[in-house]
């Protein structure tokens, strides 16, 4: 476990690494290096070298003045600690999670943006703070020392009045990839059409204009309600429950093949997901050898989480932290914006994949 | 803009470089592990005109420039590396009457004042740190060329 300095330089310094390679690249271009440039192509690569500046800005900031950032996001009482309080929607966002580098980069992320933010890190914390009804958002982790994170999923879907979007966090990895997050997003079984489109959004990693790409479904009658959601904002829907039975001479593929299908997204619930070999969870992960978004159904609390299910997407071996920042800044792309996952509701029920915006 | 696979130097799948004419002794060796800062840097020298060789690792770097018939006009030198990291490097190079002439740009994302004063303590000759901007690290490098 890092201690809070350790994460910090260790976050400041991959941000380091990761700009040099962006911002050296982009003064090729603006010196016309790499070839002539259209006026907005200039303007816009303009800005990129302003943002680049500003980031820098931020990383060279004296560490007193970001540890008081970091109190003011987690204590409401000394928000006017901030140097200048953020325009815009100020929620309040539950995080639950114990490791540090998730938390510190996270209030890096969200004291720009004026969040009330409040840190936990225990599920039993966790759940006292959602049952106050008092949380516009959650990003909850999945593994803590107490119980899993899953349990709050499992409380929010079991209560209608706790209409809580939530985002998971997790370090939870198939064990034969490098560290990286096992399961895109997570649903709940009766989420809507509006929430289910924000799930796949954020799974891909691509605007709702993009999502409009085939989905593989398995789980047989316990993700079919989601079907006709996803037909609405995918262009084709295939179930590939058949191909991870071993022993049916009908199955159009193996679960091996599916590594090379032309599937963009797989669907999946968790009791399907624990049946499955470690061979097709990683044909499922992975499309020729390019991880493959995966979202899971969570069931509700009449059917609880199977936690048998964590083992095989492996435990997180490996302790060192993986990119918290592009993690926590992907869930927290919908503070302030529209785009939401997790337990949804059926407003803006899309007419076509796209259609949303 | 990248450096060709077909160039690889001495240093096996470690090592990048590019081909150097004859009789053109302007090399800028550059030990850096992340490939795409690597491949920023050679792109910047070559377009000035100088022969670059990458390695993604201090000890390749070494075993190289002890080997190297003719040695590098300039080491551009990441810190944090696997296996024998930069300091080491630096270390090493001081330690060597032979290789102790080569200049030595630091170019690396730590920035904390000890490490700056170690690493020129250590005989490092300028102290770059990510991001960088390619034409000065360029301006850098070339005026102990």
């Amino acid at each position: 476990m890092y201690s809070g300095d350790e994460s910090d330089d260790l976050i400041a310094y991959q941000v380091r690494r990761r700009l040099a390679g962006i911002m050296g690249r982009t003064e090729l271009l603006l010196e016309g290096e790499l070839g002539p440039l259209a006026a907005e192509q200039q303007r816009a690569l303009e800005q990129i070298e302003r943002d680049g500046y500003e980031l820098t800005a931020t990383l060279d900031a004296e560490p007193a003045a970001a540890a008081s950032g970091v109190a003011a996001a987690t204590d409401p009482s000394t928000t006017g600690a901030l140097e200048e309080p953020a325009e815009g929607p100020v929620d309040h966002l539950l995080v639950a999670s114990n490791r540090p580098p998730f938390l510190e980069a996270l209030e890096r992320e969200t004291a720009p943006a004026g969040a009330e933010v409040t840190v936990v890190t225990t599920v039993t914390d966790a759940l006292a703070a959602v049952e106050t009804n008092d949380v516009d958002r959650l990003l909850v982790d999945v593994l803590f020392d107490d119980r899993f994170g899953l349990d709050v999923v499992d409380r929010l879907a079991s209560d209608a009045d706790l209409d809580v979007p939530f985002g998971l966090l997790s370090t939870v990895h198939v064990a034969s990839e490098p560290p990286r997050v096992g399961v895109s997003a997570v649903v709940s079984t009766d989420v809507g059409h509006e929430g289910l489109g924000a799930a796949l959004e954020f799974a891909a990693g691509t605007s709702a204009a993009e999502t409009g790409r085939t989905v593989g479904l398995l789980g047989g009658d316990a993700v079919s309600p989601l079907r006709p959601a996803l037909e609405r904002w995918c262009s084709q829907v295939v179930s590939v429950d058949g191909w991870f039975e071993h022993d049916s001479a009908d199955s159009e593929c193996g679960p091996l093949e599916l590594g090379s299908e032309a599937i963009d997204i797989v669907v999946t619930d968790f009791e399907s997901f624990r049946q499955l070999e470690p061979a097709d969870i990683d044909a499922l992960r992975r499309r020729d050898g390019v991880s493959r978004p995966l979202v899971l159904a969570a069931s509700t609390a009449a059917d609880p989480v199977d936690r048998e299910w964590i083992p095989l997407l492996g435990a997180p071996q490996d302790p060192r932290p993986i990119d918290p920042v592009g993690l926590i800044g992907d869930a927290l792309a919908s503070h302030g914006h529209e785009r939401r996952w997790g337990h949804g509701s059926d407003e803006a029920i899309p007419t076509a994949p796209g259609d949303r915006r | 803009m990248s450096v060709d696979d077909d160039q690889r130097g001495d240093g096996g799948d470690t090592a990048t470089s590019t081909a150097v004419d004859a009789g053109h002794s302007l090399e800028i060796l550059i030990v850096e592990d992340d490939e795409s800062v690597a491949d920023l840097i050679a792109f910047k020298f070559e377009t000035q005109g100088y022969a670059t060789r990458a390695f993604d690792n201090g000890a390749d770097a070494l075993a190289h420039l002890e080997d190297a018939e003719a040695l590098p006009s300039a080491i551009v030198l990441d810190l944090v590396m696997p296996g024998l990291d930069g300091m080491a490097v630096l270390e090493r190079i001081a330690d060597s009457t032979r290789l102790s002439a080569i200049p030595v740009i630091v170019l690396t994302g730590r920035q904390d004042d000890d490490v700056v004063t170690r690493a020129f303590e250590l005989g490092a000759d300028d102290y770059v740190t990510k991001p960088f901007s390619p034409a000065a690290l360029a301006t850098r490098v070339t005026r102990f060329c």
